[in-house]
């Protein structure tokens, strides 16, 4: 460019821009800007009551103010019509109230003097005047006596009932009497329930007093079958003396030889004995006579 | 033709509480018509430059007491103006649904059917080539091209350096040129 542009000479290397017009083709409505100040000057006046810088009174205005707003009224009352005497609203409540005495006393409802307290004794008399006209009596003073009589007859009727005491009884004797009863029924069955109840069922040879039983029992038969064999079948066990050791291994059948050959009257005596021969005595002594004649 | 006033005298009118309103209105004189047209070209429909000048004097008045004097005062409601501008787009971009390659179509259309636009075809086609442009990029054109404003105030304005608002100044006229020759 031509120039630093701070004046128009620039335009001379744009021809396109140069030749466009440069008056303004922007456009107001007419008095705008007369209206645009004016607009602005209230605008600024209105911010200036925003911001309370206005907002400000003449002195004692607030104490005024209340004498102006009557006298206002009074003026706006006069000329509308509506007026009220002096003093009206202050002496209002007393005028009702004694309006409506008025009115009350006009109307008739009114009641003679100390009505109200003299009501119940008046009662009570037209009570006994309709009483007396109706034929039903009562003698004198009844109402003031049915009370004590009802009152008496109450106790007499409560004492009645305490004391009938012609077959006495010792103390707590229907208490212990229940108990008794009970003693002997209810709860006997109730014991008895109990035991029944305490009952269980125990297998037997769960239990540890049927296994020392049992081994018991074992015991008692293999001794009874020891000695019975015993007794049957006795096996003497020659081991007293070395007589009876040397005897012990001979055999049965040269013993028995022996004593068949050589035998004497001990022996003899002996297997009598052993074999459980049955001895005749008689005999026997008529032998041994014998025996000895022969000899 | 009314005199200008200056700046310095708006101020020290605004700072006493009794002349604000006197230097308020002032300060309106002076700058009324700079700032809607600034907003205008960039939001292109009256209603909404409208809306926004009101909401940038409005500002002004507000925040005028703690000016410091550390820029000018007409850079300074430029750079409000061109926050409401750009913040205003932005949510209308939003509110929308347009994306940003969009945008510059919407305000297009805005501008045809727009009953406050009197210009030529030639300058039809320059506001249509101009809303081809980034914001920012419109922005700095309006303001050299418009308002002839120097590169410093710009600079001020949008917080860009000097350098870089010739540069983009350079592309921006580059690409309204070749529109216009394309368009032919």
């Amino acid at each position: 460019m031509k120039s630093d542009m701070e004046d128009r000479k620039w335009l001379d290397d744009y021809k396109a821009l140069k030749q466009v017009a440069q008056n303004n083709p922007f456009t107001v409505p007419d008095g705008y800007f007369e209206e645009m100040g004016k607009q602005l000057t209230s605008y600024i006046n209105l911010d200036k009551a925003n911001a309370g810088e206005g907002f400000i009174v003449p002195e004692n205005f607030f104490d005024a103010q209340k004498g102006d707003i009557d006298s206002r009224i009074n003026i706006e009352m006069e000329a509308s019509g509506f007026d009220v005497p002096a003093n009206y609203f202050d002496e209002l409540s007393s005028n009702i109230q004694s309006r409506v005495n008025i009115e009350l006393e006009t109307t008739g409802f009114t009641v003679p003097g100390n009505y109200f307290d003299e009501l119940s004794s008046n009662i009570e008399s037209r009570v006994a005047l309709e009483m007396e006209t109706s034929g039903f009596e009562v003698p004198a003073n009844y109402f003031d006596e049915l009370q004590e009589q009802i009152s008496a007859r109450l106790a007499v009727e409560e004492v009645l009932d305490e004391t009938d005491h012609s077959f006495a009884v010792p103390e707590g004797y229907f208490e212990q009497l229940n108990r008794s009863i009970l003693n002997k029924t209810l709860n006997q069955e109730t014991v008895e329930k109990v035991i029944k109840r305490r009952s269980i069922v125990r297998r037997m040879y769960a239990s540890g007093v049927f296994k020392y039983a049992a081994a018991a029992c074992f015991a008692l038969l293999v001794g009874t079958g020891v000695y019975i064999r015993q007794i049957t079948d006795p096996v003497y066990v020659h081991d007293n003396s070395l007589l009876h050791k040397e005897i012990s291994t001979l055999p049965v059948s040269d013993i028995q030889k022996y004593l068949d050959n050589d035998e004497d009257a001990n022996d003899t005596q002996h297997i009598v004995i052993v074999q459980g021969d049955h001895v005749n005595d008689a005999n026997l002594n008529n032998d041994l006579q014998d025996l000895t004649d022969s000899n | 033709m009314s005199v200008q006033v200056d700046d310095e005298v708006i101020l020290s009118k605004f700072q006493d509480e009794k002349t604000r309103n006197e230097a308020f209105n002032l300060l309106l004189k002076k700058y009324q018509q700079k700032i809607y047209w600034h907003i205008r070209r960039m939001v292109i429909d009256h209603d909404d430059a409208d809306d926004l000048s009101q909401d940038v004097f409005i500002k002004v008045w507000k925040n005028l007491p703690g000016f410091r004097n550390d820029a000018q005062l007409y850079t300074w409601m430029y750079r409000i103006a061109t926050n409401e501008c750009i913040t205003f787009l932005n949510k209308k971009k939003q509110r929308n649904n347009v994306s940003l390659d969009d945008v510059d179509y919407s305000l297009a259309d805005t501008l045809a059917d727009s009953p406050y636009f009197n210009g030529d075809q030639a300058q039809k086609k320059l506001q249509d080539a101009i809303l081809t442009l980034p914001d920012k990029q419109r922005l700095v054109f309006n303001m050299k091209y418009y308002d002839d404003m120097k590169y410093e105030e710009i600079s001020d304005v949008v917080g860009t350096s000097v350098g870089a608002l010739k540069a983009s100044f350079h592309l921006a006229v580059k690409k309204i040129e070749a529109y216009l020759l394309s368009k032919d």
